[in-house]
């Protein structure tokens, strides 16, 4: 096994891996190596032919590919090495940059170890499969979650049916029931159970609406037939219980059936090395700069959180991988572990909130919080509690559980963050409706 | 000049015609395994839990029991010389009123003359080695023989070491009628023609009854019993350390929560009577069942920990004991029915059962000098050494590059399991060789690339790839083609 040193490894070469990689190279880090499993750099945004990327950050409508290639040429261009086929296989913490942390990978080119100071886990999501709906019916081929099919409409260049039914509007759903219709294939519906749209505002208008694709809420996929292939689905309207009304069951003749019923932040490696993990989000616990509760390993992208728009994915991964680049070279603050933090806790609808904490004390930047509701919701005050005190921010017209909220701390809490309290802080935070 | 060696014929293809095909290579015959679908194992045996069982369950006198008992013997050994996985678990029975206190001394007793070996497990014990059962549990007993394997590997196995000692594989070839002459087989009529055949075993799972009419045989009946299933991420594979299970019912072994050899949980099984022969769809109601009698096993059990449900169908006979015999009705047409659990656990005992049977029916059995019964032993890279994978990658770089994330499956092992004997034709057929695709986003990744992978290899369009048998094609066409018009197009 060959044996080698880095100042800072980043596991994934998505926009997050490849942002955290260039940040690091750019703060002085000397040798960044990042780690990608595919045969390609850029996450899932080479299959994302459609446009939308870069609004934010470049001020640009960019098609994935195209946003995944500037992203890509300044890693490159930054001196970060960028290993492809290469997958990370374990994480062995070490706890600093003394005894480093060591990760283990293989690639065609045989297995190596890397030790490096700082490591950033930034693997991305991965969506949630059929088998765990456990939609009764048979085991038919042609039943696949969207971003599958749209890997093989847009990568492999195959048709996977002439007619499709989506269950759950996730954003990946509708962009694929799109893609879809410009393929000259029948959508016949997408399918939501509950009462409100998974995915932004935007998709459903762009995506379902401009294309005369119905959207069925409260509505769900009961049953698959067919043998082989899939020959249709029996759907259902929801009842209070969350199960299907059998009573009014109908059948949808269709060769096709997507999934978009969530993503989950891919953290096997991130488990396996007892990086303490978020049940709120299912990605590692991090600070406002992307640093865990394990020394020496940063966090970005989706693997912390699903992120609506990869532009906030960019800026979280230059965050992150600067602070890990700091971290390696010893600049960084963030080698005081025993400081104490502010925790935030998940509300009343509040589903989750990122950064997980803060380390308190003066002259830190004070993060925006990144949270989503659980249910949508109008006229709503986000209200911050802590023992002995609370405060509100200022209200929001309206919540949904599709669209991240983005908050600014309130004055309090940035003065509680500053403070001398020689205790870690708990600070609930709730979107309480009027 | 040496007498034409007997032509046996072995309708189909699960763990029971697999393991009779490789029993007759050890003798000098010419055996042909004749299956409907595209793989082995397709049926009830690629479709049960994998435990094997004990034997302390079947009822005394049985060949059920007898052939249970020596076929667990018989797994250790038979885990070596084919390679695939085998750990012993044991099973654990768990009572919790005082009447299933007294239904364990029956199991007890009915162990005892089975020749099982059972431990009498105190509540304390059992919450000591497994903090995560039910606590309200009053006493248990322990079978320590059970085990545990991945069904459809060991059929392959089976399979390939027959392959390898001459027996012949036809897939994708569905039996259409028996040839008899003059009251003795004469041979099998399929859908690719006709083979003739000295002997013909009928090994048809749920359809042997149907196999044996074909013939003129109607001395026995095969009912199927559906058994629906459910498998939890590996995460929480470690819950339990052994095959636990409620006190056996009439219908069956009650439900357990079973370790797999992969690292998961097994949920199972319902049973279900008075369902269609091949009816492996899953319900709503199963899968409630399941969850809600597995967590009376172990409480921690979440629904959302599934990864994957299916369902089997059991073969049944009238009997309801194992049918192994020589057909009263057609000569020299052995019939091998109503093998439902422990077929898995019984499968390498009903073969060598079936060669004493076949025997003393006058069949000339030679042994063959030549029969080897190692296979070489499978590439898995995710069961090997770091330094053993570093000088496999080093000779084969493709070792090197992972197909698949969950499981860690590399493409050099996917090639091997589309190349060699009894390769695989479909994301199905790679996924059981290899466990390629088997892991929690359940090829949410790597089907596209294994696809991929089957098209170059098979030399087909990647649209044609196969899921599983005909029919079951990735796409309905290349891209566009719902817009030129042209392979299709509506």
């Amino acid at each position: 096994m060959r044996r080698s040193r880095a100042d800072v490894v980043v596991i994934g070469a998505g926009p997050a891996g490849l942002a955290a990689a260039s940040a690091a190279r750019e703060v002085g880090a000397r040798r960044v190596v990042v780690l990608e499993r595919d045969e390609r750099a850029g996450g899932i945004l080479p299959q994302c032919v459609h446009t939308g990327f870069g609004l934010r950050r470049y001020g640009r409508d960019l098609a994935g590919p195209e946003y995944a290639g500037l992203e890509l040429a300044r890693a490159l261009k930054s001196g970060a090495e960028v290993r492809l086929d290469c997958c990370a296989l374990r994480l062995e913490p070490g706890g600093g940059v003394r005894r480093p942390n060591a990760v283990v990978a293989v690639s065609p080119a045989g297995l190596e170890e890397i030790r490096a100071p700082s490591v950033v886990l930034a693997m991305g999501c991965r969506e949630r499969p059929a088998g765990s709906l456990g939609i009764p019916g048979s085991r038919v081929a042609g039943v696949m979650t969207a971003g599958t099919a749209q890997r093989l409409i847009n990568i492999a260049g195959i048709m996977p049916g002439r007619k499709a039914v989506v269950l759950g509007s996730g954003d990946v759903g509708l962009i694929v029931a799109r893609r879809l219709a410009l393929e000259g294939a029948t959508v016949a519906g997408v399918f939501e159970a509950v009462a409100w749209a998974g995915g932004l505002p935007r998709n459903v208008s762009q995506c379902l609406c401009d294309f005369g694709i119905p959207l069925f809420l409260g509505h769900t996929v009961a049953e698959v037939h067919g043998r082989a292939r899939l020959e249709g689905v029996t759907v259902c309207e929801v009842g209070r219980d969350m199960r299907p009304v059998r009573s009014t069951a109908r059948e949808i003749a269709c060769d096709t059936l997507l999934l978009s019923v969530g993503l989950i932040p891919e953290n096997e490696l991130s488990r396996e090395a007892g990086v303490p993990i978020s049940p709120a989000t299912g990605g590692p616990l991090v600070d406002e700069c992307g640093a865990s509760l394990t020394p020496g390993v940063y966090a970005c992208g989706n693997a912390v959180y699903v992120h609506d728009f990869v532009d906030d994915v960019t800026t979280e991964g230059e965050i992150a991988g600067a602070a890990a680049a700091r971290f390696a070279l010893g600049e960084s603050g963030d080698r005081r572990r025993d400081g104490c933090k502010m925790f935030f806790r998940e509300g009343r609808n509040v589903r989750f909130v990122s950064p997980a904490f803060v380390r308190l004390g003066r002259g830190r930047a004070w993060p925006s919080l990144a949270l989503r509701s659980r249910r949508p919701a109008a006229n709503v005050t986000p209200v911050f509690r802590w023992e002995g005190g609370q405060c509100s921010g200022p209200d929001l017209e309206f919540v949904n559980p599709g669209e991240t909220i983005r908050l600014n701390l309130p004055v309090e809490v940035r003065g509680l963050i500053e403070s001398d309290t020689r205790r870690d802080v708990t600070v609930e935070v709730s979107l309480e409706s009027q | 000049m040496q007498p034409r060696k007997p032509s046996i014929v072995v309708v189909g293809g699960g763990v029971t015609g697999a393991a009779i095909a490789r029993e007759l290579t050890r003798y000098r015959v010419s055996v042909t395994v004749v299956e409907r679908e595209d793989d082995l194992a397709r049926g009830a045996s690629g479709a049960c839990g994998g435990v094997i069982h004990s034997g302390f369950d079947p009822a005394p006198g049985t060949l059920k029991a007898s052939l249970n008992v020596i076929g667990n013997s018989l797994y250790p050994k038979l885990a070596d010389e084919l390679g695939f996985a085998y750990r012993r678990t044991g099973t654990l029975i768990l009572a919790f009123d005082p009447d299933g206190v007294t239904r364990l001394e029956e199991i007890r007793g009915r162990a005892a003359r089975n020749g099982v070996e059972l431990e009498t497990w105190t509540r304390d014990r059992v919450i000591a080695l497994e903090p995560n059962a039910n606590p309200g549990v009053l006493q248990a007993v322990f079978a320590p023989s059970a085990g545990a394997v991945f069904p459809p590997e060991v059929v392959l196995a089976l399979a390939r070491s027959a392959a390898l000692n001459g027996a012949r594989f036809e897939l994708e070839t569905e039996v259409t009628g028996i040839a008899v002459n003059r009251g003795a087989v004469a041979g099998v009529e399929t859908t690719r023609g006709f083979i003739p055949a000295d002997i013909v075993v009928n090994a048809a799972g749920v359809d042997a009854a149907a196999v044996a009419a074909a013939a003129g045989d109607h001395t026995f009946s095969v009912r199927p019993r559906k058994g629906q299933q459910v498998i939890l991420d590996k995460r929480y594979g470690s819950i339990v350390a052994r095959h636990i299970m409620t006190l056996p019912t009439r219908m069956g072994k009650g439900i357990g929560v079973a370790p797999t050899v992969g690292g998961n949980i097994h949920l199972g099984s319902t049973a279900e009577d008075g369902v269609e022969p091949h009816d492996v769809t899953t319900t709503s109601a199963g899968l409630d069942w399941i969850f809600e009698n597995a967590k009376k096993l172990v409480p921690c059990i979440e629904r959302d920990w599934m990864i994957a449900s299916f369902a089997g169908v059991r073969a049944i006979s009238d009997t309801d004991d194992f049918i192994v015999r020589e057909s009263p009705a057609v000569e020299r047409l052995f019939n091998v029915a109503g093998i439902q659990s422990p077929g898995l656990s019984a499968a390498p005992a009903i073969a060598s059962h079936l060669v004493g049977v076949m025997v003393k029916a006058g069949v000339p059995l030679e042994p063959e000098p030549g029969f080897r019964a190692f296979l070489d032993p499978p590439i898995v890279t995710s069961r090997m050494s770091t330094s053993e994978w570093a000088r496999l990658v080093a000779g084969d770089p493709s070792f090197g590059r992972i197909v698949c994330r969950c499981e860690g499956v590399t493409e050099g092992e996917i090639v091997r399991a589309i190349e060699g004997p009894l390769g695989a034709r479909s994301i199905e057929g790679v996924k059981r060789r290899t466990r390629a695709g088997m892991g929690r986003c359940q090829g949410g990744f790597c089907g596209p690339r294994v696809a991929a992978i089957l098209s170059r290899r098979l030399g087909v369009p990647l649209w044609k790839v196969r899921r599983r048998g005909a029919g079951s094609e990735l796409g309905v066409g290349p891209a566009k083609c719902c817009l030129r018009g042209g392979v299709g197009a509506r």
